[in-house]
């Protein structure tokens, strides 16, 4: 039983293509993953590559712990079934089942033992004698299932099994399936294209789009709260309503305006908290999606809502104990194309209405959903990014609600007044401000802390849970933004990237010689052949022996010619570490790994002045108050910020901490780490 | 956006069009397969580019083992853990050095000459007779010769392997992979190079046999290899071109004129024959598979059996039998002759025209059960809806025939048509144990009314010796079953690419 | 209605009549077909003379060609013949389906650098005729020594074979990766897959490339006429059946002949009709698009 870890993991195939862009996942054991998405969205590539079928372009796969990029499928304890079952024709159900095992040369009495026991489970006992073409497709697929759950697999991996079974039978097996997860209690990975299936039987779903994964959550959250239109637009039946838009702020306010429509609804701006403010202000298409349960023709819901719009209805889909309305909320609109401007609203059936007719239709705004018209981004995320405060400025200081804060010598701002940005991260619990949390939600492994300030509601991220009631809070002045007047002045950057190659030189040093433990050979052999069991590549094999047993004799020190890799970061060399290096040169072919471009990331924080590093010219320091940052220049087109304790001047050298490089091959746009 | 103009047309003004299109379009067809070479040129120039990048990178970038591969092969190998690969290596180079130093060396200086003595009478003091002592073969020469070249590029080609190996252990050193040893090496030829186990048989038949015979016979054709120059007694030369100018009508030699006049007649008879033979069986074995399948038709295996007969009894029997009932006094000339039919025997084999239309009729005699269990096959696969829809828009048996059944057997059998066609071209068996290739013409040379070139070349070397003729028409048979594949694949796909542009 | 009854009825009329047509054509097609075995048979037991008869039924009834030929063996060597044929036959037959089964196995499942290139080159090499190599293989297999040698005709025809991989390639394609997937997965190394997943599945072309490889020495005349040149006990039945009907042989042998014919002809006909169904499938499987 294992958990898998996918680190960068991509797929690119000769000619360029990119068929899996930086997959990253942490599945822990026993949980039932689903990966969906439309055809070619690199879903089958994935689970392929986690099978061993494919080869890992770039990026790290670990089945429990244990690195087995290199491993050969079937010493990766996993097993698998297939799409169109893969059943070997020739032999009959037991031999099937067997195959594995007998490759394996598992002892007749165990093989027997596990058959039947498969067999009990799938309830396909009676069926051990006949060939795969005597049996039903439901029946093979249970076969198949028994192939694989018969060696007991730490991952059970599942290739769209239920795509070539009719719709009764599916949903049979989607039931039985989930059933043998939950006896099994082995980690399931299931692809499918299928979203009802995915919905249905996932605890956590990938959503995939062309290669990229889109969304991955519980099936609640993906059903409430979709990231972008694709994933809004594909789980849920019937699909959600899209239409285009603009918000604008109006005081307290939003007017939503309907796109090719007359049709516009008002609401009040505490609904709308979340979103990022600049697409209020009117000049910002968005897409407004709503689903059909979200939407009502029921004259009595309607009569209690504030927010209404007029449809025409166009035609009608009866599903017996409810039915689909199909309307148009432009009075002359089709209805039965998919437009911006179509609507289709569940109903009960027992209402009746008449095609060509005009009614109000009542529209749920709490779940509404609103997405970016280009980026297609939802722009009221779960965790928001920015809260949105006015404030003014004057003498230095700056007023917001109820806190009047020195602005550090870093912001030089004119006087005036204007809006603040303040990210949710750069609140931070502990200081001299006080507010009242009211409210804390996990959401994705971080806590989101309502805060309310003076009357006005803040939201905050936390790493760890909040207690509600009074609390302080500081801010992290170094991440707002001011917008005055005319004048924007933005947070700091944080990002630091550079551009730098890879790099060897044969180095002559001494080299320790170790004298043999004779004796102790075979114990050593012994200790490799346990940890052969492992799967632990070789290399490492090769160094524990030597650190177990007591530290050999040292002979002698030669000088022998190494070699030694490096990090060129822009224009200075680093010690590469051994993993980084061991990445690179798994991803990128010995001979032009030397002349690829990389681009090496880090944060301000992890940088030090020393006498060595790499060359760099102070032009200022930024006092944000309880930190500084130099503003140095290293060539004429890169300047960083980097966090020092005390002012500095003039040519410094950096010394970047490299076990926090973030490492990325620029030519194919791969990170490796 | 759909050809209009061109889907209004009924269909001979469709077939006119695509006529005249065909024509019209051949120049730009043959440009864009002209255009192709250099691509493929380029293509070409990469790899040679790519060999000399190797070798330049083992002599520049290798390290004191890569080097020492430059004349001890397999040392890198050794020294980095593939020991077995590395002993072959050094095995293959010391044999490789043997041979030549010992046995090609000899042979490959004398190709240019072809040997300069062949035999001399020498008199034997002891026994008192002339006795011949042998000297140069130029046969054996010119063999060996062709095998030392092979050789060679062999080791030129294992060199370089092994320059490109070493390259690539050095750099998987260096960077800290793990190198394949012996034991792994052993274990994959199970699995991942389980093709190298399954291929070295069948790639050392296919060298030996068939790539060497072949490379021979081409140089053979270029030297004037026949009964007046038959080693080990006598020698044979280079003459370049000069056979290929006999036989395509320059007339350089004396027999020249008639080599050239033969070939062209016996190249003509063999496409006709080639077309004919084909293409009866094909549709006749159509027609009868048709009215087999036909429904209801009873005892549908026993015409099949029936048939089968023919193709069961190996066709050597039937094509021996038949040339006997056929002969002059053989039992159809006396039935038809008691009949009254027939005053005086037809000459089916021994009259050069009658001969040539025999011999199709017999053919198909053999050919049809063959075709018509094939095409028995493919008609139960049609899918019947297609039938059904169409009796539904009224359309008879005949039409149902043109429409749907031709063109989807064409499509499927466009292979097998092919193959045939060009087995065809080859049907040695038919011609030759029917006829014998008879009659033999003063005009031909050596040549009979229904040889074709493949029976012509049995003659030639069976008969006559003349091995550099032989080889000369075997390259001529190959130059026309390329050129014919060729323009068949092509116009398969300019045939798609026309209807769908107009 | 009584239209309509008509209308049925002169459909049927017609129908019948074009089925009595087809059937009368069936007829005469078979008497066609198989009348010059009638007359091979029938000859095979004539007594009265031993040349080319006018007539088709024997004035005499006998065995006496059959028993000549197997135990008159000075000349013409019958039961020799046979033999070879038979020996070499057997031969070709092992090697040469390993060799096509071997060589299109790989070029359908696996996939290497070269293997488009090999392909390639034998379809190049296939367009050579044949006989071409017959002479070159001839002088080479002199110097070995191998001339006039049952050993040397094997390899004759061994040795080209990797060149037939066309249909059983077809055949394997046919075959869905997915299996070799789930047999990897099982743990099976590409070895294992060959033997135990994929040559089961495989049993229509294995028998038809050992039908077809048994029965092609049978019929050959070309090759076998070359190799043994002058050896007529090495001959093999195509070839010494030929010599019967030379201008010298013809009227001392042509009953013998065609009481060989039979003798040659009767278990090869059963196999094959044993095995047809193979043989059909393996043309219609693999040499046939769709």
């Amino acid at each position: 039983m294992a958990n898998l870890s996918l680190r960068h993991i991509y797929k690119v195939y000769p000619n360029g293509v990119k068929a899996v862009n930086d997959f990253n996942m942490d599945i822990e054991d026993k949980e039932f993953i689903v990966f969906v998405g439309p055809s070619g969205c690199g879903k089958s590539t994935t689970l392929r590559m986690i099978a061993g079928l494919e080869d890992i372009s770039a990026g790290e796969l670990r089945i429990g712990d244990v690195v087995v990029n290199d491993v050969e499928p079937k010493d990766r304890d996993i097993a698998m079934v297939f799409q169109n079952y893969a059943l070997y024709p020739h032999m009959s159900v037991y031999e099937n089942i067997a195959f594995g095992l007998r490759i394996r040369k598992m002892p007749n009495e165990e093989i027997h033992k596990r058959v039947t026991e498969a067999a009990e489970i799938l309830g396909i006992t009676e069926y051990l004698d006949r060939k795969p073409k005597e049996m039903s497709g439901g029946q093979r697929q249970r076969v198949s299932l028994g192939r694989a759950i018969v060696r007991e697999p730490k991952v059970m991996l599942l290739d769209e099994p239920l795509s070539n079974l009719d719709a009764k039978l599916r949903t049979q097996m989607r039931a039985e399936i989930s059933k043998l997860h939950k006896k099994l209690q082995t980690t399931f990975i299931y692809v499918t294209h299928d979203q009802v299936e995915a919905m249905t039987m996932g605890t956590r779903i990938v959503v995939m789009k062309n290669g990229f994964v889109q969304q991955i959550d519980t099936p609640q959250n993906l059903y409430r709260y979709p990231g972008n239109k694709f994933v809004a637009g594909f789980i849920g039946t019937p699909q959600m309503n899209f239409f285009e838009g603009t918000l604008t702020k109006n005081g307290n306010k939003v007017d939503i305006k309907f796109e090719y429509s007359d049709a516009m609804i008002t609401v009040p701006y505490e609904k709308l908290l979340k979103a990022r403010p600049h697409y209020l202000d009117g000049n910002h298409p968005v897409y407004i999606g709503l689903r059909a349960e979200d939407a009502s023709l029921d004259p009595e819901v309607v009569a209690n809502s504030k927010y209404k719009v007029k449809v025409v209805i166009s035609h009608i889909e009866e599903l017996g104990n409810e039915s689909l309305v199909y309307a148009d909320i432009n009075m002359h609109g089709d209805g039965y194309t998919e437009s911006s401007t179509r609507i289709i609203i569940k109903s009960q059936t027992a209402n009746q209405y008449t095609p060509g007719e005009v009614y109000d239709c009542a529209l749920d705004v709490d779940h509404l959903h609103l997405f970016d018209k280009e980026t297609e981004e939802s722009i009221i995320p779960r965790i928001p990014e920015v809260n949105e405060i006015e404030c003014k400025v004057k003498d230095g200081k700056l007023a917001f609600l109820n806190s009047l804060l020195q602005l550090p010598s870093a912001i030089t701002c004119p006087e005036g007044k204007g809006t603040m940005l303040l990210p949710t991260n750069a609140i931070v619990f502990g200081g001299r401000a006080t507010a009242n949390a009211v409210e804390c939600e996990e959401i994705g492994g971080k806590y989101l802390v309502s805060l309310d300030v003076a009357g006005r509601r803040l939201f905050a991220v936390s790493e760890k849970p909040v207690k509600l009631g009074e609390c302080n809070i500081s801010i992290d002045m170094k991440r707002i933004s001011l917008h005055i007047e005319d004048t924007v002045v933005e947070a700091m950057n944080e990002k630091v990237a550079f551009n730098g190659t890879f790099d060897k030189q044969k180095v002559v040093e001494d080299v320790a010689i170790f004298k043999k433990p004779k004796k102790d050979k075979k114990q050593a052999e012994e200790v490799v052949a346990e940890q052969a069991t492992d799967e632990q590549p070789v290399a490492e094999q090769v160094e524990q022996p030597l650190e177990e047993s007591e530290q050999p004799e040292v002979v002698k020190y030669k000088k022998r010619k190494v070699i030694h890799f490096y990090l060129n970061i822009a224009g200075t060399r680093f010690d590469a570490p051994d993993d980084i290096a061991q990445k690179i040169f798994a991803t990128l072919p010995p001979r032009t790994v030397f002349s690829t471009p990389f681009r090496y990331e880090f944060t301000p924080y992890d940088f030090t002045l020393a006498d060595s590093g790499i060359p760099a010219k102070v032009e200022r320091v930024l006092d944000y108050g309880n930190e500084k940052f130099a503003v140095v220049r290293i060539d004429e087109n890169t300047v960083i910020n980097v966090f020092v304790k005390d002012n500095v001047w003039g040519d410094v050298y950096l010394q970047p901490d490299i076990s926090k490089v973030g490492v990325v091959e620029t030519v194919r746009d791969i990170r490796l780490a | 956006m759909a050809n209009l103009e061109y889907l209004k047309k009924t269909g001979w003004q469709k077939f006119c069009y695509n006529f005249v299109n065909f024509f019209k379009n051949l120049p730009h067809a043959l440009a864009n397969f002209f255009k192709k070479i250099p691509l493929w040129f380029k293509m070409l120039g990469r790899r040679i580019a790519s060999v000399f990048l190797e070798v330049y990178y083992a002599a520049a970038r290798g390290d004191w083992k890569t080097r020492m591969s430059f004349v001890f092969m397999g040392f890198g190998q050794l020294f980095r853990g593939q020991v077995l690969r590395g002993i072959m290596y050094l095995l293959f180079e010391v044999v490789f050095i043997l041979y030549m130093v010992f046995f090609g060396w000899k042979y490959l200086a004398q190709m240019g000459s072809l040997g300069e003595k062949a035999m001399e009478e020498v008199w034997n003091p002891d026994k008192g007779i002339y006795e011949y002592v042998y000297y140069d073969n130029s046969m054996l020469i010119l063999l060996y010769s062709v095998l030392t070249i092979f050789f060679i590029l062999a080791f030129v080609y294992v060199w370089y392997q092994n320059l490109r190996t070493n390259n690539i252990l050095q750099e998987m050193k260096e960077v800290g992979k793990k190198v394949p040893g012996t034991k792994d090496d052993i274990q994959s030829l199970a699995n991942d190079q389980y093709y190298k186990t399954l291929l070295s048989i069948p790639m050392l038949g296919l060298v030996v046999f068939t790539i060497i015979p072949i490379v021979f016979m081409i140089f053979i054709a270029f030297t004037n290899y026949d009964q007046a120059h038959m080693p080990p007694s006598q020698l044979f030369d280079w003459v370049g071109f000069d056979n290929f100018a006999d036989i395509l009508g320059g007339g350089v030699s004396a027999n020249g004129a008639r080599f050239a006049y033969t070939f062209r007649a016996v190249l003509l008879w063999t496409l006709i024959w080639a077309v004919f033979a084909t293409f009866t069986n094909y549709i006749l074995g159509m027609i009868v598979a048709m009215l087999i399948n036909k429904k209801g038709i009873r005892f549908k295996k026993l015409w099949r059996t029936v048939l089968i007969l023919t193709v069961a009894v190996p066709s050597f029997v039937s094509l021996l039998l038949m040339s006997q009932m056929l002969s002059v006094n053989g039992i159809i000339n006396s039935t038809l002759m008691s009949w009254g039919w027939i005053k005086e025997p037809i000459p089916f084999l021994t009259n050069s025209t009658v001969a040539k239309v025999t011999v199709i009729v017999v053919n198909i005699w053999i050919g049809i059960p063959y075709t018509m269990l094939m095409i028995t096959g493919i008609l139960m696969n049609i899918p019947s809806d297609l039938y059904e829809s169409a009796r539904i828009d009224g359309a008879g048996p005949a039409k149902m025939y043109f429409k749907i059944t031709l063109p989807y057997m064409w499509f499927v059998t466009t292979p097998y048509l092919i193959s045939t066609f060009v087995g065809n071209i080859n049907n040695f068996n038919v011609i030759f144990l029917l006829t014998g290739g008879a009659p033999l013409t003063q005009s031909f040379e050596e040549a009979g009314g229904t040889d074709l070139l493949i029976t012509w070349l049995y003659k030639l070397t069976f008969n006559e010796q003349n091995y550099s003729m032989a080889a000369v028409i075997g390259i001529l048979v190959f130059i026309v079953i390329a050129v014919i594949s060729l323009i068949v694949y092509n116009k398969s796909n300019a045939v798609k690419n026309e209807e769908v542009f107009g | 209605m009584a239209e309509k009854i008509k209308k049925f009825r002169s459909k049927r009329k017609a129908e019948i009549t074009t089925n009595v047509i087809v059937y009368i054509i069936l007829i005469c097609i078979s008497v066609v077909w198989l009348i010059p075995y009638l007359y091979l048979v029938a000859q095979s037991f004539r007594g009265e003379s031993t040349g080319v008869v006018g007539y088709m039924f024997p004035k005499e009834w006998t065995f006496n060609n059959y028993i000549q030929l197997i135990t008159d063996t000075d000349t013409l060597n019958f039961p020799m013949w046979y033999l070879n044929t038979l020996i070499v036959s057997l031969v070709t037959c092992i090697i040469q389906t390993f060799i096509v089964l071997a060589t299109s196995y790989c070029l359908s499942r696996m996939r290497f650098r070269g293997r488009k290139g090999l392909m390639n080159l034998m379809l190049i090499l296939g367009m050579f005729p044949g006989f071409m190599t017959m002479t070159a293989i001839y002088f080479i297999l002199k110097q070995i020594g191998l001339t006039g040698n049952l050993a040397g005709l094997v390899l004759v025809y061994v040795a080209s074979s990797a060149m037939g991989y066309y249909i059983s390639k077809g055949f394997f394609d046919t075959i869905p990766r997915s299996l070799d997937e789930a047999a990897k997965i099982d743990g099976a190394s590409q070895h294992t897959i060959f033997l135990k997943v994929i040559l089961p599945l495989a049993k229509p072309i294995v028998v038809y490339t050992i039908l077809t490889s048994f029965l092609a020495p049978w019929g050959d005349y070309m090759f076998a006429s070359l190799m043994m040149l002058g050896e007529t006990d090495k001959f093999n039945v195509a070839v010494g059946l030929k010599e019967m009907l030379t201008r010298e042989n013809l009227p001392k042998y042509f009953t013998r002949f065609c009481a060989g014919a039979v003798v040659v002809s009767i278990p090869i006909a059963a196999l094959f009709i044993w095995l047809q169904r193979f043989y059909v499938e393996g043309v219609t499987g693999g040499a046939v698009k769709g």
